[in-house]
């Protein structure tokens, strides 16, 4: 729930902060306007962080990937077993462990592309059953999911479109993905794994010290895409221009936490009244640098 | 021609490097780079001083409307009514500037003075020259680039660099007489040939709230002929205006920002010729402290602060009242609104 109202308000205004931050430990914090919650890292991201550029982004396979839906304020996070990329969603992260993985409909994951070294990319057949395992190893890991349509009423966001609830106050259509970057892929011209919206890095960012920006390209069908808000950590850093390109600096080591946003006409009016494309990369740097 | 003669006659030096302090970030970089409105860079960018001139440009296509008041207040040097000395002047600015590219900006300028006396003094009211200025903007991204149309808060953190210049019309009154008949040209409300303005910015976030901005400029004047007769050329002016701006306050919900900023402002002007002769009680140098206030909503900004003399070199100085560095205060007020 989280992640999308914080989304669509970004689309919205361009004016609600929203913060996420991790913290030494692997707890933080996502707080926004109206909401604030602890969230933390699975044990395997705990004993991934080790001070090295391999170990951090090893720290990745277990990170939570914010694609929460907006009716029950759940997370999704992968973890990494035995080279495969297991999905999982609930509370897990938030607050209380061992109570709260929310099981979810695998139907959400329309479609998995992982990326080898050089840049090959195959696709992954949507996983069928819960939680989705993803069979790896990836040096680049992207997920397409379709959470349906949303509507916000006086009291609740429920997942139906707006034709099926009475007193929506606004409603919406929710197309999103995230990104995995486990290693830099050094290919002349970088490519986007997916036709969705993706976030793509146009230099190797491992290297990147504290200050130094990362060169942002977000593309949409395989084009750049224009205007979409892009945020560092959840909080709002700018648009991309024309040629779908954007900067944000380094701010810390550790996750590095990209996510994109952008509101575009529904695909039918009957039943949202926008359509909304979100986007998360991930990858890891070392925490001391 | 006494110095009483040449008071007032820089004001519209500040008044023209201010105007581009304004907004280029602080209210509108967000829409400059491209998203409607205030955005979060208008709220979180760097900020901008009261006087001198920013790297900021204006964004492309956009228009900016500005009104100025300083309001120079003198310190009067005797207490004898029969000679009435300069009591304070007005000098309103009205412009509107243009992005023309997201790396320069067009401005035209009008200015209005009143320029009055002590009671029984000669006072004067008018629209004075107009100025056109022109403001071409850099930044250092991995080398030195035309500031880009599309930029991010973090981008916004790289060094910045404007040049600048610009030149007066004669288009005010350059011959107005007192009550003998004779003019005085520091009562006028014209110079009556152009002056050419010439700078450059540098401009860095040091930290996230903090901004260090440096202007420096020069200012040279025409030689004009009176109708009496008179020659004259008033000196040349040099400023170094360094400042840091502190953002204060933001509230992101009601868009709404507020920054601190103080400027140490160092003036020297050369000595006025008149005839081909060094003018007495002309020139100096001088240093004021301008500590002000900047608020933000939405697209608009307003300015205020306070201007000191707080060091002056001044060439006769004990003859020089009415001008730069003998005031005892100035008030500065600034508006602007970016549109569409």
């Amino acid at each position: 729930m989280y992640y999308i109202h914080s989304i669509k308000k970004i689309v919205d205004s361009g004016l609600n902060e929203t913060k996420f931050t991790f913290e030494k430990g692997d707890a933080g914090m996502i707080s926004s306007s109206n909401e604030k919650r602890h969230v933390s890292l699975s044990p395997m991201t705990t004993t991934s962080l080790m001070p090295n550029v391999l170990k951090s982004i090893g720290l990745l396979l277990g990170l939570f990937l914010f694609l929460c839906d907006p009716s029950n304020a759940h997370d999704y996070w992968f973890e990494f077993e035995s080279q495969d990329y297991v999905l999982y969603r609930g509370h897990h992260l938030i607050q209380h462990e061992g109570e709260n993985i929310v099981p979810y409909d695998p139907a959400i994951i329309k479609k998995v592309y992982c990326a080898d070294q050089n840049g090959v990319v195959r696709t992954i057949d949507p996983p069928l059953h819960y939680p989705a395992r993803i069979p790896g190893p990836c040096t680049a890991l992207t997920v397409e999911m379709d959470t349906g349509y949303w509507s916000q009423t006086w009291t609740e966001t429920l997942n139906q479109p707006k034709d099926e609830v009475s007193d929506a106050l606004s409603s919406w259509r929710a197309l999103e993905s995230t990104k995995l970057l486990n290693e830099w892929i050094d290919i002349p011209t970088p490519k986007p794994l997916s036709d969705g919206l993706e976030i793509l890095l146009e230099k190797n960012p491992f290297g990147l010290e504290n200050g130094q920006k990362l060169r942002l390209l977000v593309m949409l069908e395989g084009k750049p895409l224009e205007g979409v808000t892009m945020a560092y950590d959840g909080k709002p850093r700018g648009v991309t221009g024309k040629d779908g390109r954007m900067n944000i600096r380094v701010r810390h080591g550790g996750l590095q936490v990209i996510t994109g946003s952008i509101k575009e006409p529904p695909l039918d009016r009957t039943k949202a009244d926008k359509l909304i494309r979100a986007t998360a990369l991930f990858f890891g740097l070392p925490e001391e640098r | 021609m006494s110095a009483r003669a040449f008071p007032l006659k820089h004001f519209l030096v500040p008044a023209l490097i201010g105007v581009c302090a304004l907004l280029g970030w602080s209210t509108t970089s967000f829409a400059h780079h491209g998203v409607a409105g205030i955005g979060v860079a208008g709220l979180e960018g760097p900020g901008a001083p009261l006087e001198a001139a920013t790297s900021a440009t204006l964004p492309d296509g956009k228009f900016l409307l500005y009104l100025k008041l300083d309001r120079a207040e003198y310190d009067t040097f005797d207490s004898n009514p029969s000679n009435p000395e300069s009591d304070y002047a007005n000098f309103w600015i009205g412009g509107i500037g243009y992005g023309v590219t997201p790396w320069f900006s067009a401005y035209v300028f009008v200015p209005y003075n009143e320029k009055i006396d002590e009671p029984g003094g000669f006072d004067t009211r008018g629209f004075a020259d107009i100025s056109l200025f022109g403001q071409l903007g850099f930044k250092w991204d991995e080398g030195l680039q035309l500031t880009p149309a599309n930029e991010s808060l973090d981008d916004l953190e790289d060094w910045r660099f404007t040049v600048f210049g610009g030149a007066s019309i004669p288009t005010g009154d350059e011959n107005r007489r007192d009550h003998n008949g004779n003019i005085d040209p520091g009562k006028s409300t014209g110079f009556g040939a152009p002056s050419y303005l010439t700078g450059l910015t540098v401009t860095k976030t040091l930290t996230d709230r903090l901004t260090f901005n440096l202007e420096l400029s020069r200012n040279a004047f025409l030689k004009n002929r009176y109708a009496d007769g008179n020659r004259t050329r008033f000196g040349t002016e040099y400023r170094i205006n360094p400042a840091l701006i502190a953002r204060t306050y933001t509230n992101l919900s009601q868009k709404l920002r507020l920054d601190f900023s103080l400027e140490p402002q160092y003036l020297k002007l050369g000595r006025d010729r008149t005839n081909g002769e060094n003018e007495r009680a002309t020139g100096g140098e001088m240093l004021y402290l301008l500590p002000g206030i900047r608020a933000y909503w939405s697209n608009v900004s307003l300015a205020t602060g306070i201007k000191v003399p707080v060091w002056t070199n001044l060439n006769e100085e004990s003859e020089q009242q009415g001008g730069e560095g003998t005031e005892d205060y100035r008030f500065i007020f600034t508006f602007s609104v970016l549109f569409p």
